[in-house]
C-alpha cells in the first residue's frame, strides 16, 4: 500500500498533475514566477478571487501585473487585459518571454466615442469584464483601471466576484488606490523604495555585459545639481505590502528589484535601440 | 422501386403565402392574400387558409376580395422573402443531408441515408424536420418514401407522412388523379372512363394508354407502377445567407430600423444554427427612399451567430454614418464560417471554449468597437509606438518545461497613446524642467539619450525620423519616458515606467 502512494507522490512532483483536492479552486493560485513574489503572496494571487495592485505611479503594480501576465501566458493559459488607459505595451509582454497570442486585449472606450449607446466610463469597463468572466476558460483577467479614482460600486464588485468565482479565472484589478473594498480577497500595497541607475550589477545579477562603456559610478540616484548625470536607467526597488489578505496573513512586507536592464546581453539590441555618441552624455 | 432507398420531401405548398407568415408571424392565422400586382385590380394569386374559409379565391381581384371579405390583408409579392423562405427551407434539409435536390422552391428532397442511426425511425425524423423547419419559420409539410415521387405525394397528403417500404402501392391506389395530375382536361377524359383514382390504372397495357391517353397518362402508370427514373440531382450548398424585408413606407430613424434588422438577424442565425455555422462576415444592403443602396460591411471581431452581438455591431456601423435618406428595405448577406473546434486536454490549462469565445469576442467588438478587441503586437516599424491589432485566436494550449523562478521582475512601461507634446526646459544642453498638460515637474535624475532613428529608406526627403530617448524621474515621483524629435526640436512623453 505505502509503495503506490510513494508512487502517487512521485507523480504529483510532474507538471500539470495534481492531487484532487488541489482542483478545489479557493486553494489554486496563479504564481508569477519571480521568487520573492510567489514566497510572499504564498504560491500566487488566489484564482476565482479579485486582488488588486495599487500603488502611485512608477510604484511597480503594472510590472507586477505584467509578471503574472507574462507567467500565465508562458503556461499556456489565455489572459484578458481590459486597458481601459490604453497603456498596455506589448513590446513589454515579449520582452519578459510572454506569448502575446494568448492574451485578449480590450480597450473600452473611455467617453462617448461609440455613440449614445456607451456613456459611462467604467459602465463598458465593467461589462467587458462580465463577459469575459462569463465566458471561462480564462486564467487571469486583469483589469486596468488606473484612471479611476473612486471605489467601485458595491453591487459592482459583487458581480465581479460572484462571476471570478464562478469561471475560477484570477482577476487582477490595477489601481492608484483600493478600489474594490471587502470584494478584493487580496490587496497589495505597492511602493517605490528606490531607483537605480548606472549599475552594472545588482545582487549578483549583470545587468550590462560591458560596464567599462558606462560614464559614472552608479548604485544611486544622481541629481542634475549635483553635476553627475547619470546614463543609463536600470530599475527599481519595489516594496510590498499586503494590506489585506483573505486567505492567509496580511501585513507582510517584502522588497524585490523591477529591472529595465537587460538579462541577457543580446536583449537590449533587440529592443531596437542604440546609444547615442557619447559625446552626448 | 430501388429497395431500401430511402428519400424524404419539405413541401411547401404556396411559397409566398408561407414567406409572408414567415417575415410577418402575425399574419399566421390571419385572413390574407397575396396580390399579383398593385392596386385594387390586381388579381390575387395565393389565399391564406384563413382567407379561403371566409369565401375568398385566388383569381379574385382585390376590390373583388375587399368585397367579399372588407378586413382582407393583401400583401404584394415579395421576392426577396420568398428567395430567403426557400434558402431557408434549403438550409433545414442540407442540416440532415448532403444529398438534396431543390425540385423547385418550396420542394426538396433529401436522401435519408444512414440518418436512421441519428433519429431512430423515421416518424421521429418526420418530426425533427418539421421540427427544424419551423425553427426558421416555415412549417412545410414532411413525406418520406422510398422514390421522390410518392415522397412528394406523401407530403402533399399531410403535415407527416411515411410510406413504409412496400406500402407504395398502398398509399397510391387510393389518391384521386386531381391530386397527381395537373392536367384538368386529360383528367375529365380519365373520368369519363370511370378512372378516378390512381390504382384504376394499374391494370391498364402501358402502350394502350399511352396511345391514347398521351405520355401524360403513361407516367402516371409508370409513377404506379415504380418504373420512374427517381436519382436525385443534388445541388450544391449555399455559399451565403440572405434574408431581407421590403418595407411598405420609409423609416427614418434608426430605432425603429434596429426592430427590423433585429428581425432578419433572427431568421439569419437560426439558419446558420441549423447548418451549424457562425457569421464571418455581414453585408448591410439599404433601399434608400432616394433610389440609391447604402451598401456596408460589417468587420466582425470572431464569427457567431448570436444576434444580439450582431445587431450591437450593426446598429454601432448605421450609428456612426447614418444613411442618407429614409430606408424601403433591408437585406442583409452572412458569410458563413465554420466554428472552431478545438479539444481540451486534462493535464492543460482550459481555455475558452471556441463557440463561447466567438460570440463573447463578438459581444465585446459590439461593446468597444472592433477596432479596440484583439491581439496587440508591435509592429515591424522602429518606431515604439506601432502596433497592429490581429484577431483574437490563442494557439492551443501545450506542455510548456516550468522554468525556474527568476529572481528580479521585469519593469514595464505604461504607454501614452498619443504621445504628449510637453516643453522641456534645458540648461547647459540638458533637461532640468518638464511641463505640460497635466504636469510640471522638475526632473530630478535622468538616463540617456538613447537615439532611435528609422524610415530614412521610406522617406528620404524629410530623413525618417530620428529621436533621442530620455528616462527621467521628475519631482512628482513619476519616471517617464520622453523623447527629443530631431526634426522638429519638440519633446513628446511617451510613456510611464510602471
Amino acid at each position: 500500500m505505502a509503495a503506490p502512494l510513494a508512487q502517487l507522490s512521485d507523480i504529483s512532483s510532474i507538471a500539470g498533475v495534481f492531487r484532487g483536492r488541489e482542483l478545489t479552486r479557493k486553494q489554486r493560485r496563479l504564481g508569477a514566477a519571480i521568487a520573492p513574489i510567489d514566497r510572499w503572496l504564498e504560491g500566487g494571487i488566489p484564482r476565482g478571487r479579485i486582488s488588486e495592485f495599487t500603488g502611485g505611479p512608477s510604484s511597480g503594480k503594472s510590472s507586477l501585473g505584467a509578471s503574472f501576465i507574462i507567467a500565465a501566458s508562458r503556461a499556456g493559459e489565455t489572459v484578458a487585459i481590459i486597458d481601459l488607459p490604453n497603456a498596455f505595451d506589448p513590446a513589454s509582454i515579449i520582452a519578459g518571454g510572454g506569448d502575446p497570442r494568448r492574451i485578449l486585449w480590450v480597450n473600452p472606450p473611455i467617453c462617448a466615442q461609440v455613440g449614445p449607446r456607451s456613456p459611462s466610463i467604467l459602465k463598458n469597463c465593467l461589462k467587458a469584464a462580465e463577459l469575459l468572466l462569463a465566458a471561462g476558460g480564462f486564467g487571469l483577467i486583469v483589469l486596468d483601471l488606473d484612471l479611476r479614482r473612486a471605489p467601485l460600486p458595491s453591487s459592482a464588485g459583487m458581480r465581479l466576484a460572484r462571476l471570478a468565482e464562478r469561471a475560477g479565472s484570477a482577476l487582477v484589478v490595477l489601481a492608484r488606490r483600493p478600489l474594490c473594498g471587502t470584494f478584493a480577497a487580496l490587496s497589495l500595497e505597492l511602493s517605490r523604495a528606490q531607483t537605480f541607475f548606472n549599475r552594472d550589477h545588482i545582487k549578483g545579477q549583470v545587468l550590462w555585459p560591458s560596464p567599462n562603456h558606462l560614464p559614472g559610478p552608479g548604485g544611486r540616484i544622481r541629481t542634475i545639481t549635483a553635476g553627475i548625470r547619470p546614463a543609463l536607467f536600470n530599475g527599481i526597488e519595489v516594496a510590498g505590502l499586503i494590506s489585506r489578505n483573505k486567505l492567509g496573513p496580511s501585513a507582510r512586507t517584502v522588497q524585490w528589484h523591477c529591472l529595465t536592464a537587460p538579462m541577457e546581453p543580446s536583449a537590449r539590441r533587440e529592443d531596437g535601440l542604440s546609444r547615442a555618441p557619447a559625446s552626448r552624455a | 422501386m430501388l429497395s431500401g432507398r430511402r428519400i424524404a420531401c419539405l413541401l411547401v405548398k404556396s411559397l409566398p403565402l408561407a414567406a409572408h407568415s414567415r417575415a410577418t408571424p402575425e399574419l399566421r392565422e390571419a385572413a390574407f392574400a397575396v396580390s399579383l400586382g398593385t392596386g385594387t385590380r390586381a388579381p390575387l394569386g395565393f389565399v391564406a387558409p384563413a382567407a379561403a374559409r371566409m369565401g375568398i379565391v385566388a383569381g379574385m381581384t382585390v376590390a373583388q376580395g375587399r368585397a367579399v371579405l372588407p378586413d382582407l390583408i393583401v400583401v404584394p409579392r415579395a421576392p426577396t422573402l420568398e428567395q430567403a423562405a426557400a434558402a431557408a427551407l434549403f438550409d433545414v434539409a442540407t442540416s440532415f443531408s448532403p444529398l438534396i435536390e431543390v425540385a423547385e422552391p418550396g420542394k426538396i428532397f433529401l436522401d435519408l441515408a444512414g440518418l436512421a442511426t441519428l433519429y431512430g425511425p423515421e416518424q421521429a425524423l418526420a418530426l425533427e424536420l418539421a421540427h427544424r423547419a419551423r425553427k426558421v419559420g416555415v412549417a412545410p409539410t414532411v413525406g418520406i418514401a422510398a422514390s421522390k415521387s410518392v415522397a412528394a405525394l406523401a407530403a402533399a397528403c399531410g403535415p407527416l407522412r411515411v410510406i413504409d417500404p412496400g406500402r407504395e402501392a398502398e398509399f397510391l391506389d387510393w389518391l384521386p388523379l386531381e391530386m397527381v395530375l395537373a392536367n384538368p382536361e386529360l383528367e375529365a377524359r380519365l373520368e369519363r372512363l370511370g378512372i378516378r383514382r390512381l390504382g384504376d390504372l394499374r391494370h391498364l397495357d402501358a402502350a394502350e394508354l399511352g396511345g391514347r391517353m398521351g405520355p401524360e397518362a403513361l407516367s402516371l402508370l409508370h409513377l404506379l407502377r415504380g418504373d420512374r427514373d427517381d436519382a436525385l440531382i443534388c445541388a450544391p450548398a449555399a455559399e451565403e445567407f440572405i434574408e431581407g424585408m421590403d418595407l411598405e413606407y420609409g423609416l427614418e430613424g434608426l430605432e425603429p430600423l434596429g426592430f427590423i434588422l433585429r428581425t432578419l438577424l433572427e431568421r439569419l442565425c437560426a439558419r446558420l444554427r441549423i447548418r451549424g455555422l457562425s457569421a464571418g462576415a455581414l453585408r448591410l444592403s439599404l433601399a434608400l427612399a432616394d433610389h440609391r443602396r447604402d451598401e456596408r460591411q460589417i468587420a466582425l471581431a470572431a464569427p457567431t451567430h448570436e444576434v444580439r452581438p450582431l445587431l450591437g455591431l450593426l446598429l454601432l456601423a448605421l450609428e456612426k454614418q447614418p444613411p442618407l435618406a429614409a430606408i424601403e428595405g433591408a437585406i442583409l448577406t452572412a458569410q458563413p464560417s465554420h466554428p472552431r473546434p478545438a479539444q481540451n486536454d486534462l493535464f492543460l490549462p482550459p481555455t475558452p471554449a471556441p463557440e463561447r469565445l466567438q460570440t463573447t469576442l463578438a459581444r465585446l467588438a459590439a461593446l468597444c468597437g472592433p477596432d479596440r478587441v484583439g491581439t496587440l503586437l508591435p509592429a515591424n516599424s522602429y518606431r515604439p509606438e506601432a502596433l497592429e491589432r490581429h484577431p483574437f485566436a490563442p494557439p492551443p494550449p501545450s506542455p510548456q518545461p516550468s522554468a525556474p523562478a527568476a529572481e528580479f521582475n521585469r519593469m514595464v512601461i505604461r504607454a501614452l497613446r498619443p504621445a504628449h507634446e510637453v516643453e522641456v526646459l534645458c540648461a547647459r544642453g540638458l533637461p532640468e524642467f518638464v511641463r505640460g498638460e497635466g504636469i510640471s515637474a522638475r526632473v530630478v535624475a535622468m538616463a540617456g539619450p538613447w537615439r532611435r532613428q528609422g524610415e530614412w529608406w521610406d522617406r528620404p526627403a524629410t530623413g525618417g525620423f530620428a529621436r533621442d530617448y530620455y528616462e527621467m524621474v521628475l519631482s512628482d515621483g513619476a519616471i517617464y519616458r520622453l523623447y527629443h524629435d530631431l526634426a522638429t526640436s519638440r519633446w513628446f512623453m511617451d510613456g510611464i515606467y510602471d
